[in-house]
């Protein structure tokens, strides 16, 4: 889907890291058709969203490798929970594992949220 | 939140590519779309409004009445109306022959 000229807050998650990240570097970890759902909400009675409403990107920025973790906002009030913050966490982790091994990745954070999941 | 499954029959085309279009949110849903991996297309719904398996039916007998497609979807669906599934479904479709 073309964004050129849109409103950065008018994107949805998987847009704004699109957006960020220079062009055609964008790839997806654990994307939507790994299905990485919460586990928690159809118990609960509430459906879940396939990506549990975080996108990990993986691309450059300006040439240098760079993660975006990029939240939706408009999913359960972009409310962290245990399956997003795990994928959230393990980007972090993997970023500062590879930047201390001397291969630097920029970490960009989008948080559109409310919050924790309660 | 009720879970719904369809089956039609599997249609000429078969998408090159999967796509993932939409956001459960309010009035809104998603959409995931493969190509067909059985003899049947199959279509998954969970949906957070209960009892409106007949409105589903009629809204997907309306898509496959205009795509003669072999996919595989599921939706999640947070209480869109059926024009608003439709447009998702549309926008879904394009994108995978794109």
């Amino acid at each position: 889907m073309s964004t050129a000229g849109a409103s950065f807050s008018e994107l949805d998650a998987r847009e704004r890291a699109r957006a960020l990240l220079d062009a055609e570097t964008f790839r997806e970890l654990l994307d939507p058709f790994q299905r990485i759902e919460s586990p928690h909400l159809p118990p609960q009675g509430i459906v879940p969203q396939s990506d549990d409403g975080v996108v990990v990107a993986r691309g450059r920025i300006d040439s240098v490798e760079a993660v975006v973790l990029s939240i939706e906002g408009n999913y359960q009030g972009g409310s962290i929970g245990e399956v997003n913050g795990a994928k959230i966490a393990g980007a972090l982790e993997l970023a500062l594992r590879d930047t201390k091994r001397g291969r630097i990745v920029r970490p960009v954070l989008v948080l559109d949220t409310g919050g924790i999941r309660l | 939140m009720e879970t719904l499954e369809f089956a039609r029959s599997v249609g000429k085309h078969a998408p090159p590519r999967r796509v993932h279009v939409g956001v459960v949110a309010s009035g809104n849903l998603e959409v995931l779309l493969e190509p067909a991996t059985d003899a049947q297309s199959q279509i998954t719904v969970r949906t957070s409004a209960d009892g409106f398996g007949e409105r589903w039916r009629a809204v997907i007998d309306r898509f496959f009445a205009r795509h003669d497609v072999a996919v595989r979807i599921a939706i999640n669906d947070f209480g869109a109306t059926p024009p608003t599934v439709l447009l998702r479904l549309e926008q879904a479709i394009e994108a995978a022959f794109a």
